[in-house]
């Protein structure tokens, strides 16, 4: 029994991962029954097997052994013996329940006996031939309701009245009605039982016993966690179902399916576990804190695997899937740890756990809650990392994408706003003397907002757009959550002297709010052009004099005063009554102003914002002249208020002087002076000034601290302040260099002072502590002593991973930088030797220039470690050169462009080119067609056989084939291929199932050019492939008439790819221009014609574009296409073998002389993965001919189509008397055929091209009995 | 399967020896010495720990790692020149540089363990364990060929 279930829980998961990631080998049985398989096989067994140990009588246990002997046999491939066992299961545990009735008759028994009616039922019509998406509600019957009885039964929910209990009958009847209902109609009893579902739910979150015991400890808290997220993903799961009615098919069924047996079954499982598994095992579950790991994961697969499906990005999905998938791997784990770890703790400490003795009699006044700004302290720690991270961006430099972009947003997101979040709360506490919000609160804010922002930064820098908004959408909601904590403070407080301040506090969060939806729509890329301009303008603005500007001019009321040692001014507050308004209404203007593209009225919202600025800094001014600026503090930050002056004044004029939309751009110079002068400044003086308070210690070290933080402040003020406008102004570079050493001498000279005050302050605290464990002996003494030597011991591992990594990443920078080798052009003239280098698998120089008809002598040394050659397109070549070696090479009179390489298998692929070039002309090809691709310096290569490490040389015949002699032995066309050769070990087809539309009239898909896969593109001949992800053909894009498509188009390939989508409308100069490696575009089409349509590579030369694999099929239904049994895709290409865009190969396709024909990217692939059908059904092929040169004459041996539509038209109706033959159609035509097999058997589907279908547009039909 | 691979296995071998010795260390007998035994018996426990694993450094890993790690320098035809080169060289002399590094620290750890410096001592171990790893960053970053 517990093998079948074992053997279910691995086919199901195995069979759900390869669903989800096509890479996955797994046996077709795990993938097609992975829902049965996961419902029925794993939990059903586990579920019946309970109830017979229940029971107690031995025949019980037959219901549990036929459903893992069930789960078996479906695993195994025996789909008709697994489904009987299974519903006889179903039945048998039907009895075993009327025998649990007959001994005790009560309510939970009759749910649960309704539930594995439940599951009888689904199973009889499961046998009747039912598809399985149409028994998702009986299946979810079984579980809801038995989950329900199991709670009524095992949590003994007493003291419920009956009219309460009622209310749970009345869910489940209207469940199981909605199980019935489902005969008639599947999307209505889907939509009736996800209402049952909401109301199990809410039933169960308010009547449960969870409820209480989550506040408890230990066991029962963790239980009623599981319980009451379990609930959450039920009432979630009910939502979907009746918003989808689950026939919407594709992703969204998917997130209600998984939302229900993922999230509320799995978490219930695991909520029960420790209860249940003693009884079904024997084996004591102690509970152990450790098992929260895997119920989180759990929740945050979940969550992410509902969220990828209703936005249906597809990583994000398979991220779920597969965290779940180790979710429930986790949970197995920790249960056998724990169970197994008992043994050991039984003999200290028998039955009882002592993780919970010492919780429980260690109450509260024995850990004494760590004071307040121990907590800051420790929470800077994350600020201190996001610095470190933004001088690894800033070395790293052009090596990461978007580094300007990238370095802005770590500082100022990650160190800035964790700083202000951080600090404004703990400022607002101190100020108002209120009581200190809850600690969880601001650890979860900061949390979320660093959570936010690693996934602003992510998004925009490498992954989806969707999740660098979806960051922005959490980072706006803790800002806001942020406000309202100060604000209720605000209210709760006695009223104040400096309430006030947090006026501005709230409102910097409010800008962050505004900022944050500006920063969410420029990574959504809304508005191009002028308006993104604008928006980035705005976003910049609010941002900048909002969160950072109100938050440092708040702060600087009270702090301002304190540094210069002198009393607050009487003013203060009426300044800042006055201020504040004008300030927040001043920047909401500007930003509207911005947004909007008024020029004046966003200058009058900046003019407004500067007065209320300088209201605010009267009573500064009047402090400062009564007592004048004596510390570095103080400079400092007078300093960084100057320039914020400045910057905003330099502002005023920017926006003066241009339209909105150039504001952006203009305002770019400044940002060093804002980010170095300001921002920095005011941080490094703020820190000059609290720093040594914070260390404490007695007047004496607060002396001695600051007197060492204050060292040469003069000259680091001098220095810091010389370097900003270094930094800001456009002077030649080395001034800009010696601006940002300035600047950065400065900042590392404080760091390293700060660094020796905290190390000084860590071992005086330390002494202090051995002074107190020594004194005061005893256990109460001990514990906060040893509190304080626990703190004191993270420092020195703290210090030692700063070192680590600081070492690590100095080596790793080391090993990177590779000097500008690679690229170095040459250029010679006359008669000429060139030193030609070749090392690290690349050739220096990369590109010789020579005047036409220069007599090149190349002198070439390897100086790598390993062997190579330099082979000329010409045919010049030197020997294989070992290490050291050099040959010289005399060269033909320069003519036109020539071409070299290393033809040591591989090499050339991993960028071991050069060419040759008359001055003049560029280095890239002048006529691709000639040529094709190979001089973009990248390389191709044909073959990846398993060449022998040494000694392939080129093979090279007159045509100048130079393929690197591969296993697999395939050089041009001299050898025919073998279809019948047997497919590699791990290949699998290209799915050619196609899914229902997915709904909704808006779809957005990201294609991202991959030119370096390599593919099984006929039986053992693996060819490099170029792809649109990863797969030939690429994705297919399915809708309805008038659908919008949103293809974000990334060229994430070595060369210039572009993109043209037959299935829309548009001019070709935008959206179909060729874009560089690296680059993206957004390509919109509404899709206004049904058809089945082409896309493919708008690059020159398309011939070669096309035939190397850049196609693939846009699915447009025509309205009212009716449902059919199955729906298949088959896209024809050609296949050139051979190295890409070698002579040979591109003569190959420029003369029309494929070597093969391919049905969705592998000639003959379906002979050996045949696609199936079931006799009777009816089945629809749809066809696309991508050439680039030959069409298809699309044919079924043994099946006639009684319907054709071609070319957005009916050709032919099933009721029309006629039939067709043939499915013609022409290169980039497309369209589809339906056909009903006649009976079981063999159908081969073929190109009646006979040609074509000998040479691959080949595949069978496996037919199987109705 | 050639001697060469022998050789590499040793090197791999030693390498996940000596890193994994530490993270063992590091992660499960050090927290749970701290967690489960008095300050005396913990510090003696500790130096036991410590002596042993720097015996094994020493007798151990440092002569496997360096004759293998010649060894294998010497058939891929590593010269001192190339040590400089991009690529495969200078990744090299980065591993080996970090690889020094690590080793110096360690050696500070045993020598700051035996002067009573615990707070250094522990600074200096979490750093060789870290720039250890940093190692093995660096070794999967070179190029198989």
């Amino acid at each position: 029994m517990l093998a079948g279930v074992a053997v279910a829980l691995i086919a199901g998961l195995s069979g759900g991962l390869a669903l989800l990631i096509a890479q996955v080998p797994a046996p077709v049985a795990f993938t097609e029954q992975h829902g049965p398989l996961m419902a029925l096989g794993f939990l059903g067994t586990l579920i019946a097997l309970e109830r017979a140990v229940a029971l107690r009588h031995r025949w019980a246990y037959l219901a549990p052994a036929l459903s893992g002997l069930g789960a078996v046999a479906l695993a195994a491939g025996a789909e008709r013996a697994g489904q009987l066992a299974l519903t006889a299961a179903g039945g048998w545990l039907v009895g075993v329940y009327v025998a649990l009735l007959g001994r005790r008759l009560s309510c939970e028994t009759a749910l649960q006996l309704a539930g594995g009616l439940a599951w009888f039922a689904g199973g009889l019509l499961w046998l009747a031939g039912r598809p399985i998406p149409e028994l998702i509600v009986w299946f979810a019957a079984f579980h809801v309701l038995t989950i329900a009885a199991e709670r009524l039964e095992l949590a003994h929910v007493v003291f419920l009245r009956t009219s309460a209990r009622g209310g749970l009958v009345g869910a489940a009847a209207l469940l199981g009605a909605a199980a019935v209902l489902s005969l008639a109609d599947p999307g209505l009893g889907a939509r009736t039982a996800g209402a049952a579902m909401v109301a199990v739910a809410a039933w169960l979150a308010w009547y449960d016993v969870a409820r209480r015991t989550v506040r408890g400890s230990g066991l029962p808290r963790y239980a009623a966690v599981c319980l009451l997220a379990g609930y959450g993903w039920l009432a979630t799961a009910g939502a979907l179902w009746i918003v989808t009615g689950l026939s919407t098919g594709g992703y969204l069924y998917d997130a209600a399916l998984h939302a229900l047996f993922l999230g509320f079954v799995m978490s219930m499982v695991f909520g029960h576990a420790p209860v249940i598994l003693p009884a079904l095992l024997r084996v004591r579950l102690p509970y152990r804190p450790v098992l929260y790991a895997p119920l989180a994961l759990l929740h945050v697969a979940v969550a992410a695997r509902v969220i990828g499906d209703l936005t249906a990005i597809g990583p994000v999905r398979t991220l779920g899937g597969v965290l779940s998938e180790l979710a429930l791997l986790l949970f197995a784990g920790c249960a056998i740890a724990v169970a197994r770890s008992r043994a050991g703790h039984d003999r200290k400490a028998p039955a009882v756990n002592p993780l919970e003795v010492r919780i429980q009699k260690g109450p509260q006044p024995l850990t004494p809650p760590r004071p307040r700004a121990s907590w800051h302290l420790r929470a800077n720690a994350i600020v201190l990392a996001w610095l470190g991270l933004t001088v690894a961006v800033a070395l790293a430099g052009e090596a990461l994408p978007a580094p300007r972009w990238l370095l802005i947003h770590v500082f100022l997101l990650g160190a800035v706003s964790t700083a202000i979040l951080i600090w404004s709360e703990h400022f607002t506490v101190a100020l108002l003397r209120a009581r200190t919000p809850g600690r969880r609160g601001s650890l979860t804010r900061l949390a979320l907002l660093n959570v936010a922002t690693v996934a602003i930064l992510y998004g925009v820098a490498a992954g989806p757009w969707q999740l660098a908004a979806a960051g922005a959408t959490m980072a706006v909601g803790v800002v806001l959550w942020h406000a309202h904590t100060l604000i209720s403070l605000v209210r709760h407080a006695l009223p104040g002297r400096f309430g006030h301040v947090i006026g501005w506090y709230v409102c910097a969060a409010g800008a962050l709010a505004a900022g944050g939806v500006l920063g969410g729509l420029l990574a959504a890329q809304v508005g191009h052009g002028e308006t993104h301009e604008r928006l980035h303008a705005a976003h910049a603005q609010v941002n900048l004099l909002g969160w950072i500007g109100l938050t440092v001019l708040g702060t600087l009321f009270t702090l301002w005063p304190t540094v210069l040692r002198t009393r607050m001014s009487e003013r203060t507050r009426r300044a800042s009554r006055a201020g504040l308004p004008l300030v927040a209404a001043g920047l909401a203007v500007a930003v509207a102003g911005l947004v909007a593209g008024w020029r004046w009225i966003a200058l009058a919202g900046l003019v407004a914002y500067a007065a209320g600025t300088l209201t605010a800094l009267v009573p500064l001014a009047e402090a400062a002249r009564r007592r004048r600026p004596h510390t570095g503090a103080a400079w400092m930050l007078g300093a960084s208020v100057v320039w914020f002056e400045i910057a905003l004044v330099a502002d005023l004029v920017i926006v003066a002087t241009r339209p909105a939309g150039e504001v952006a751009a203009a305002l770019a110079p400044l940002l060093p002076l804002v980010l170095v002068g300001f921002i920095a400044q005011v941080l490094l003086g703020s820190l000059l000034h609290l720093l040594p308070a914070v260390l404490g210690g007695g007047p004496a070290r607060f002396k001695e601290n600051a007197a060492l933080l204050e060292r040469g402040w003069t000259a680091r003020l001098a220095a810091l302040n010389l370097g900003v406008p270094l930094l800001a102004l456009p002077v030649p570079t080395p001034l800009g260099l010696l601006g940002w050493a300035l600047v950065l001498a400065a900042g590392a000279a404080f760091i390293m002072l700060a660094v020796i005050a905290l190390t000084r302050a860590r071992a005086a605290e330390a002494a202090k502590a051995g002074v107190a464990e020594g004194a005061k002996a005893g256990a109460a003494a001990d514990r906060p002593a040893r509190d304080r030597e626990g703190r004191g011991r993270a420092w020195p591992a703290v210090a030692g991973v700063a070192a680590g990594c600081l070492l690590t990443a100095a080596a790793v920078v080391v090993a990177t930088t590779g000097g500008a080798g690679p690229q170095t052009r040459v250029t010679a003239t006359g008669v000429q030797t060139v030193e030609v280098t070749l090392s690290g698998m690349s050739i220096r120089p990369s590109v010789i220039e020579a005047a036409a008809g220069t007599v090149l002598t190349l002198r070439v040394t390897n100086a790598d470690a390993q062997r190579h050659d330099l082979r000329l397109a010409t045919g010049e070549r030197t020997p294989m050169l070992g290490i050291g070696q050099s040959a010289t090479l005399t060269l033909r009179p320069l003519g036109e462009a020539v071409d070299g390489w290393c033809t040591v298998a591989g090499h050339r692929a991993a960028g071991m080119t050069m060419r040759i070039v008359p001055t003049g002309t560029t280095a890239h090809p002048a006529d691709p067609g000639h040529t094709g691709h190979s001089a973009t310096g990248t390389g191709e290569t044909g073959m990846t056989g398993t060449a022998g490490e040494t000694g392939t040389t080129g093979t090279t015949g007159e045509t100048g084939t130079t393929g690197t002699t591969g296993a697999t032995g395939m050089s041009g066309a001299s050898r025919p291929l073998d279809l019948a050769a047997p497919m590699s070990p791990g290949w699998t087809p290209y799915d050619a199932a196609l899914e229902p539309a997915p709904g909704g009239t808006e779809h957005a898909v990201e294609l991202r050019v991959d030119d370096k896969v390599v593919r099984e593109v006929a039986p053992g001949v693996r060819q490099r492939v170029w792809t649109y992800n990863g797969t030939v053909p690429g994705p297919v894009l399915r809708g309805g008439v008038g659908d919008v498509f949103t293809v974000t188009f990334v060229n994430g390939g070595s060369m210039d790819h572009g993109i043209d989508f037959h299935a829309g409308a548009n001019a070709p100069d935008g959206v179909m221009r060729s874009i560089a490696p690296g680059e993206r575009l957004t390509y919109r089409f509404r899709a206004e014609f049904a058809g089945a349509w082409l896309y493919h590579c708008s690059t020159m030369p398309m011939t070669q574009h096309i035939a190397n694999g850049m196609y693939g099929a846009v699915i447009i239904d025509p309205p009212r296409l009716p449902k059919v049994d199955r729906e298949y895709l088959l896209v024809q290409g050609e296949l050139h073998l051979g190295e890409l865009g070698s002579d040979a190969q591109v003569a190959k396709i420029r003369e029309g002389r494929p070597d093969g024909w391919m049905f969705n990217g592998t000639a003959a692939g379906y002979d050996h993965a045949p696609l199936t059908a079931k006799a009777g059904e009816r089945v629809r092929i749809w066809a696309v001919a991508a050439g680039p040169s030959s069409g298809t004459a699309l044919h079924v041996v043994g099946a006639p189509f009684d319907t054709i539509y071609r070319e957005g038209a009916y050709q032919l109706r099933e009721s029309d008397p006629g039939g067709a033959q043939v499915l013609d159609l022409a290169p980039a035509q497309g369209g589809f055929a339906e056909l009903v097999f006649p009976e079981a058997g063999t159908y081969p589907v073929v190109d009646h091209t006979m040609r074509q279908a000998e040479g691959g547009a080949h595949g069978l039909f496996k037919v199987g009995a109705r | 399967m050639t001697w060469w691979s022998v050789v590499r296995f040793l090197h791999v071998l030693s390498a996940a020896l000596w890193v994994g010795g530490q993270l063992t260390v590091s992660l499960v007998v050090l927290p749970l010495a701290r967690h489960q035994l008095d300050a005396e018996r913990r510090g003696r426990m500790l130096t036991a720990v410590g002596r042993r694993f720097g015996m094994i450094t020493g007798a151990v890993f440092l002569p496997v790692q360096l004759a293998t790690g010649v060894a294998i320098a010497w058939h891929k035809g590593v010269t001192w020149a190339s040590l400089a080169e991009p690529g495969y060289g200078r990744i090299l002399a980065a591993k080996l540089g970090l690889f020094c590094a690590v080793m110096v620290a360690a050696a500070l750890h045993g020598w700051a363990n035996g002067a009573g410096h615990r707070r250094s001592a522990r600074a200096l171990a979490v750093a060789s364990l870290i720039g250890s790893i940093g190692i093995i960053l660096l070794a999967t970053a070179l190029p198989a060929t």
